[in-house]
């Protein structure tokens, strides 16, 4: 009887035991509902200090490369305005509606623009993404800077020059230009300076626009060491230029002119005997070469660079203009008559990036690519000094860029209009296909004229002050978040 | 009852004298040599029914069983009784010569206290009064011991008898007996079995209790499962629904849910595909009640199903599901439906709120069978099934198809020469030369005699034993299934083993083990029927003139001109698709009585899969989607899911003055659902390797998922003299896929009943008739985040490496939601319950409204300045509301003979109450508020242009247009029924059954894919169904298909027809009703297998799939995806069945 009692309270006493394990395993501990996802990588639980949010920069760049600066957006501005053209009129070409001035407010969500685009919505959209990703590496690193302050300072000046240098595209390529109104008042594209997307936001003013754009690349600059080591990464003489181009598109040629200057010293002109042009697009030291801030030819986890180049090689894209064409080899000793070769663009080299592995899918992607460079502030500077009456100063930056190219020609001696069309035309010849003619011309308040050139008969000139010009806000944009439609969409 | 008379006799036979029963079973077994086993039946129930022997004998205080063994002695009957009864009986006098058995049998009892029914040749001897004998040696104060016997004296085991108010309970040992210790004076015990109607008795200190049970008549009183714990019918608040395990056991199907399909009120089931242990493209409860978008074989729409504890993972295997129709594997097809002892489903907030966040989809609840104490069973059963094909639409011969090609190149080119066409055929499809210069196609092909098998067998054996005493009890159950699929190489094997036990290793303490172990094969099919076999050119010969096979084909199959495309029984020959399934389901667990009214539960319960899942394209063959031949790949995907479950249950149990009873239960559960899985890769392989050759590959795609769930939840029960029921749930689930803020949810109900018939003015009046009414209600919240994964919350990365660093970017497509909600679904139900005539009459009618709020969906587009796509988020409210009916009516009820009916129907109202976004398209569907979740949103076709053959619609004015972008689409039909049920009659006939079921589903429309097969000449080398050949041809036709133009191009003309485009020209209405189900099943008496020493003999033949009648002119109106488009999917089946149960 005793023997079977303590029996049962062994039993008891053990089930009990077990009782509690099993309350104790699962008990109401909170961290149990913590769970730590290994399979995948989060935003949240990688980034935790400057190391992995250097890491998180580096995923920006490959945004940038893989995405962004992709062939079909690199060629709007120079397609939608007189450099380039479509290589054919059939349906399956690229941005054909937007070479005709004929875009349509779409609901289409893509990355890739196909030939069913009728729009600019991927390179809002993927602006947009880059845009948020800096805005959390600005709005989180202050957590780090203890670690290593003048890093986070470097890390934080980059976000802020890459959020400017997008936002700059997009208020180009979605709103009318800074003169558009007196005081730029006319609608803008959202600035978004925060990372969170539930955060409402709306269209501000071109002008509001850029005065974040300089806000922006302000910051940069204090942020950024002076001193430009790799010009694969964006460095504080890329944000000034980036500035100076901003000033110019607002009008400030004061600014516009100074800054540009300042650039001009540090990164003087490459020489042909330095490799000019085609060194322009092969990864140099900062020394080497007078590109500020160039891409790189990647080939990435799903982000393959296909860059402009890839479009003028078959399948053929775009083709150069006649225009285009006859400028650039109006002269046979100008070197940058190699641009064009038998109707096709042959400015960027192909195979030049043989230290990239692996290797874009087509060679002709395989080159750095000039975001900003030298040529352009020189061009600042002349521009600039001829609004503001020095045109000796505007004369002298303007040969050193002619006659870079064209050692054989002699000294301008243009003056007042003559000496801005001399400067407008070089302009063109020497930033051509790199993204930024269409943007020019519309700051410049001129009319794009396709003459005889021209794929289609109803899209041969385009006055100014055209609604087309710019591109229609996608519509989930004007559907969801409440912005304003472009007139004429 | 069937179950119950086999048991008896069990018990019955070790008190019968056998030497007879021996000479018996000779004599049958000389039959048996004679003649079949039916025709054996036959003539022995003839000869039982008309025995009439004399009997002669002369008793003066005679014991009783003396003269019952003279008349055993000189008859063919055989008396059995129990030994207590021989102590009642009193001595016989009597004097009989050659009188009848029957009259012999009336004098004998004649003054005795005993009586007696003839059974076939038995004479079975029970009380003259059914009611308590009370021996008065029996009993210590505090101790009750006791007995149970049915009506006919005979004991009953396996019987629980526990005392009211408090947790003790027995359970009867094999002579019926049972003891128990620390009982107060005056307590009442509960004694209930699984066959017969519980009953009270009251326990007078220091006397034995006997009771005799009644057989049960009444389903009022079952138990009924529900969440954590269980009642019966009467006491239930909770809409539930109970399907039995025999109900289902029997049928073709290797999973249960499709087993469900017409016999649950509110449970639609749409299989989608006929592929063998294959997924269902509808499982839904009372309406789609989720966000979610299960375009790949997601279930987020599908009930919680909890087998014996442990919820069970649905979800498919593959990595990358289907998005034509269901997913090819259903986890569920990896549990023996055999298993099933009984499945709840449990529909309004009442039944589902204690299971929380994860039970807004309704809950099915599966238990499995348990061995029942007293003899050890065995139980045999066998079923062959054969299947075929359902119907396949009708295509044309290679004539009428030639006619179609040639007529659409020359409207397209006029002036074409025919000997131009021909040399275009010639170029693009396979060709024999006879003589030099005499080129021709190869014959038509068989493709249907070659790639689909008429006659596929399947197997099932399944042996399973049974048993346990008052200690303990035991089932295990070893299942072995072979089933060949129609389309031939397809199939799906399936050995599975069950051992349930269960053990009381003291009065207060139970601990058991629920375990199922299965491993599965799967072998599906890829090519047969995803690319349209149908669609096949006739010139595409299977064969060339050396008779090997055309390995791929150019022309003339699926989307032409796109490449190439594999010969599809040189796919089914050469290639793989299979899954290797392992599966384990457990659970342990253990329940402690304390104080008397407590009881504590502890378990824990785990759910593993391993699949491993093998596809191989031979390098002979195209891979799907790609151009080039000779490539060749495999890919092996592993996925492991392991989910494990752990919960504590504190339950109080107690009856205050007879007249109140309550129950009180508060638990916590935990849960980890872990899922990973790895997909290597192979491709370009020089040789053809075998399948099981070891992957040199590289990975390219892996996961690993872990979510974690906490819960906390209680529930009271209050009864009122059994008619005023209230019952009360509360849950809160925290879950690891939701962000800091928003992670616990909390849902409640509360339900009532009122049990008319119990008031005592329904008693007096209508006692006679009313078995039972009552009304019931309840109202309550669940939730659902199924569709939802753990990482919602975060934003992913990508690592790569970027100039010789560490980069991390943002994946473009998934922005993390802190911030999303819950689903959430409140309902109402109001519900009656009548049962009439001595149960000859039930119905159960049903009201309810269900509505979710914070419908979570994948997808969600967001403005572009987010930089993001789409997001997973809460986009608006929907509501189903809903009638549910169900009848069961005995019509005929005469001694042999009875006639039942059952019949459900169910009518569910979908509508999208809320929606942040106008039109939110999902393919062909769209989620507008005012209209069903996922409603077709399709341009309105407006036939064909009898002037020039031009295809039409209806333009936004109402008018014919031949400019497609002139039509705006509208909602034009929807994917979900308005309703469903079926009618069941069931005809008896001693041991016969036929029963035949009807199913029906009506108030919805398929959008059929037979675009491909009607398209006008938009892809003009396919092959076109016999509805094709009704086109416009010359001005002034009246055509339902539009002129035929090759590649759909008019003469001259860069603008295609676009006829084939997404239109209502495809939509029908799918409502269909099916004969699904006859089967004629025969229980053989037991006068015949218990001669043979078995316990029960069944045989069965059953038809599934008979017959359709629908209007859709489709595959078969139930080969459709999620999203109600009509595909080709693996075709249904017919099928034959017949089956063997043997219990012994």
């Amino acid at each position: 009887m005793s023997y079977l009692k303590i029996r049962t309270i062994i039993i008891r006493t053990g089930y009990c035991l077990i009782a509690c394990m099993a309350l104790g395993h699962t008990s109401c501990k909170k961290d149990f509902l913590e769970v730590e996802n290994t399979g995948q990588l989060y935003r949240q639980n990688y980034v935790k200090d400057l190391t992995t949010m250097e890491h998180f920069l580096n995923g920006i760049y490959i945004l940038i490369n893989g995405i962004y600066e992709h062939g079909y957006t690199a060629s709007y501005p120079d397609l939608v305005a007189d450099n380039l053209k479509p290589a054919s009129a059939t349906s399956s070409q690229l941005l054909l509606p937007h070479y005709a001035w004929s875009q349509q407010a779409e609901d289409l969500l893509e990355f890739i623009p196909s030939s069913l685009s009728m729009s600019m919505n991927s390179s809002w959209t993927n602006g947009y993404q880059i845009i948020r990703a800096c805005s959390f590496v600005i709005e989180d690193i202050e957590k780090y800077r203890s670690e290593n302050s003048s890093k986070a300072d470097n890390i934080k000046g980059q976000a802020y020059a890459i959020r400017a240098m997008v936002h700059i595209k997009l208020v180009n390529i979605f709103a009318q230009s800074y003169k558009f109104t007196d005081d730029a008042s006319h609608p803008g594209i959202p600035y978004i300076n925060t990372s969170d997307i539930s955060k409402p936001y709306s269209r501000q003013t071109v002008s509001k626009v850029y005065d974040n754009i300089i806000a922006d690349l302000d910051d940069a600059i204090q942020l950024l060491p002076s001193e430009v080591t790799d010009t694969r990464y964006m460095n504080s003489a890329a944000a000034k230029a980036f500035l100076a181009r901003t000033y110019l598109f607002k009008g400030d040629y004061t600014n516009a002119k100074s800054l540009a200057a300042e650039i001009c010293l540090r990164f003087p002109l490459l020489k042909i005997t330095g490799g000019y042009p085609s060194a322009l697009f092969r990864n140099r030291l900062p020394s080497q070469t007078e590109v500020m801030y160039r891409l790189v030819p990647i080939n990435i986890s799903g982000n393959l660079s296909n860059f402009l180049g890839r479009f003028f090689v078959s399948p053929l894209n775009y083709m150069p203009t006649n225009d285009i064409v006859t400028l650039l080899t109006e002269n046979r000793d100008d070197v940058r008559k190699f641009w064009v070769t038998n109707g096709n663009v042959t400015k960027f080299p192909t195979g030049a990036a043989p230290e990239v592995s692996p290797q874009p899918l087509s060679p002709a992607s395989a080159y750095y690519p000039s975001m900003i460079r030298s040529s352009e502030m020189f061009l600042t500077v002349s521009e600039c000094a001829a609004k503001l009456g020095d045109e000796v100063t505007a004369r002298s930056f303007l040969d050193s860029v002619r006659q870079r190219a064209n050692p054989s020609v002699g000294k301008l001696s243009a003056t007042g209009a003559a000496l801005l069309d001399s400067i407008y035309k070089e302009r063109r010849k020497e930033l051509c296909f790199e993204g930024i003619r269409m943007f020019d011309l519309q700051r410049m308040k001129m009319s794009v004229q396709r003459g005889v050139d021209a794929v289609f008969p109803n899209a041969i000139s385009l006055p100014f002050y055209s609604k087309m010009a710019v591109a229609p806000i996608p519509v989930w944009d004007v559907k969801l978040a409440g912005l304003s439609q472009n007139p004429g969409y | 009852m069937q179950k119950y008379q086999s048991t008896d006799l069990c018990n019955l036979l070790p008190y019968a004298p056998n030497k007879r029963s021996i000479l018996q079973l000779k004599k049958l077994t000389r039959i048996f040599k004679l003649t079949t086993l039916i025709v054996t039946f036959l003539c022995l129930q003839a000869s039982a029914a008309t025995y009439s022997q004399l009997v002669t004998i002369s008793a003066n205080k005679t014991p009783f069983k003396k003269v019952t063994d003279a008349i055993e002695q000189q008859t063919d009957v055989k008396f059995i009784w129990h030994d207590e009864l021989l102590e009642l009986s009193k001595p016989v006098t009597l004097e009989l010569n050659k009188v009848p058995l029957e009259e012999a049998l009336l004098t004998l009892f004649k003054g005795q206290v005993l009586s007696y029914v003839i059974k076939d040749q038995y004479v079975i001897v029970r009380t003259l009064q059914p009611l308590v004998v009370q021996p008065a040696s029996w009993g210590d104060p505090g101790n009750v011991k006791g007995r149970v016997t049915n009506e006919k004296g005979e004991p009953l085991s396996g019987i629980s008898v526990s005392v009211k108010g408090s947790r003790k309970m027995v359970v009867t040992n094999d002579k019926g007996e049972f003891e128990i210790d620390g009982v107060e004076g005056n307590a009442t015990l509960v004694i209930s079995g699984v066959s017969h109607e519980q009953q009270e008795v009251k326990w007078k200190s220091g006397e034995g209790v006997t009771v005799v049970l009644k057989d049960r008549v009444n389903e009022l009183d079952e138990t009924v499962v529900v969440a954590y714990g269980t009642t019966t019918q009467r006491a239930n608040t909770g809409a539930v629904t109970v399907v039995k395990g025999e109900q289902i056991q029997n049928l073709p199907n290797r999973s249960f849910d499709r087993s469900l399909q017409g016999l649950v009120p509110g449970l639609l089931v749409t299989s989608g595909s006929g592929q063998p242990g294959g997924g269902l493209s509808n499982f839904v409860l009372r309406g789609i009640a989720t966000g979610g978008q299960p375009i790949s074989g997601e279930t987020y729409r599908n009930p919680l199903i909890v087998v014996d504890g442990v919820p069970v993972t649905q979800d498919p295997l593959e990595v990358s599901g289907s998005s034509s129709g269901p997913s090819a594997s259903n986890p569920i097809a990896q549990l023996n439906p055999s298993d099933i002892e009984s499945i709840s489903i449990l529909k309004d907030a009442a039944a589902i709120s204690l299971y929380g966040s994860k039970a807004s989809n309704g809950v099915i609840l599966v238990t499995t069978k348990k061995g029942k104490a007293g003899r050890t069973m065995f139980n045999f059963r066998h079923q062959t099934d054969v299947s075929e094909r359902l119907k396949e639409i009708e295509v044309l011969n290679k004539d009428q198809y030639l006619e179609l090609v040639y007529e659409a190149y020359r409207n397209s080119i006029p002036g074409i020469k025919d000997s131009q066409i021909k040399s275009d055929l010639i170029s693009k499809f396979p060709y024999q030369v006879s003589l030099p210069g005499d080129t021709s196609f190869y014959p038509a092909s068989d493709w249907s005699s070659k790639l689909y098998n008429n006659a596929a067998v399947t197997v099932v054996n399944e042996i399973s034993m049974s048993g346990g005493n008052e200690k303990s009890n035991f089932y295990i159950n070893l299942e072995w299934i072979k089933q060949d699929g129609v389309v031939k190489k397809t199939g799906f094997d399936r050995k599975s083993i069950r051992f349930n036990y269960e053990n009381r290793p003291a009065s207060f303490l139970k601990v058991g083990l629920n375990t199922t172990l299965s491993y599965n094969i799967q072998n599906y099919s890829s090519g047969a029927e995803a690319g349209g076999v149908l669609s096949l050119s006739p010139l595409n010969s299977i064969r060339d003139a050396n008779g090997k096979f055309i390995y791929n084909y150019g022309w003339g199959f699926g989307s032409s001109g796109n490449g190439l495309r594999a010969n599809p029984l040189a796919e089914v020959e050469l290639n793989i698709n299979r899954n290797t399934s392992y599966r384990g389901l457990s659970r342990i667990y253990g329940e402690m009585i304390f104080l008397k009214h407590f009881t504590f539960t502890s378990t824990i319960g785990v759910d593993f899969i391993a699949n491993e899942a093998k596809q191989k394209v031979d390098p002979l063959l195209v891979i799907s989607a790609e151009t080039v031949s000779g490539i060749g790949k495999i890919t092996d995907v592993m996925v492991r899911n392991a989910n494990i479950i752990s919960n504590n249950i504190l339950r109080f149990n107690r009856a205050f003055n007879k007249s109140h009873s309550v129950n009180l239960l508060v638990g916590q559960e935990a849960q980890i659902l872990t899922r990973k899985h790895n997909l290597i890769e192979r491709r370009g392989l020089s040789s053809n390797p075998t399948s099981t050759q070891v992957l040199a590959g590289t990975t390219s795609l892996g996961g690993d998922d872990k979510q974690t769930l906490l819960s906390y939840f209680g529930q009271a029960n209050y009864d009122f003299r059994n008619k005023y029921l209230l019952s009360g749930n509360i849950r809160s689930d925290g879950s690891s896929v939701f962000g800091d803020n928003k992670r616990f949810g909390t849902y409640w109900s509360v339900g009532g009943g009122w049990v008319v018939s119990e008031e005592p003015f329904m008693k007096r009046l209508n006692k006679k008739w009313v078995d039972q009414l009552k009304f019931r209600g309840s109202i309550g919240t669940a939730g659902s985040s199924a569709a939802i994964l753990n990482t919602i919350q975060f934003d992913a990365l990508t690592l790569v490496s970027y100039l010789n660093n560490v980069a991390v970017f943002p994946d473009r497509g998934k922005p993390g939601n802190p911030d999303i909600q819950w689903e959430r679904t409140f309902t109402w139900d109001a519900g009656i319950e009548v049962s009439l005539f001595n149960e000859r009459l039930r119905i159960i009618a049903d009201v309810y409204n269900r509505k979710t709020s914070n419908l979570i969906a994948s997808g969600v587009t967001l403005p572009g300045a987010t930089g993001f796509f789409s997001i997973t988020d809460n986009i608006g409210d929907l509501r189903n509301k809903g009638i549910e009916l169900s009848l069961s009516v005995e019509i005929v009820r005469i001694r042999n003979f009875s006639w039942k009916v059952n019949a459900n129907w169910s009518k569910n109202e979908n509508t999208l109450t809320k929606s942040f976004f106008p039109e939110r398209r999902v393919g062909n569907a769209v989620n507008k508020v005012g209209y069903a979740y996922n409603s077709f949103y399709l341009k309105r076709w407006a036939g064909v242009n009898s002037t020039n053959g031009a295809p039409m619609w209806m333009d936004s004015t109402g008018k014919p247009s031949e400019d497609y972008n002139a039509s705006k689409p509208d909602i034009t039909g929807k994917i979900q029924p308005d309703g469903f049920g079926a009618i069941t009659n069931t005809f008896s006939y001693k041991g016969f059954e036929l029963s035949a079921m009807l199913y029906y589903q009506y108030g919805f429309q398929i959008l059929y894919v037979g675009n491909i097969l009607q398209n006008d000449g938009g892809n003009p080398y396919v092959n076109q169904s016999k509805a094709a050949f009704d086109r416009w041809q010359k001005p002034g036709d009246i055509a339902s298909n539009p002129r035929r133009l090759l590649n759909g191009l008019p003469p001259g003309s860069a603008i295609r027809d676009r006829g084939t485009e997404s239109s209502t020209r495809y939509l029908y209405d799918g409502d269909f009703i099916r004969l699904s189900n006859v089967s004629l099943s025969y229980n053989f008496p037991k006068s015949i297998f218990s001669r043979m020493r078995l316990m029960s003999l069944e045989l069965y033949i059953q038809g599934q799939n008979l017959m359709t009648w629908t209007k859709y002119s489709g595959q078969d109106p139930e080969n459709m995806n999620v999203f109600g488009v009509g595909n080709f999917l693996y075709p249904q089946q017919r099928s034959f069945t017949i089956g063997l149960k043997v219990g012994f």
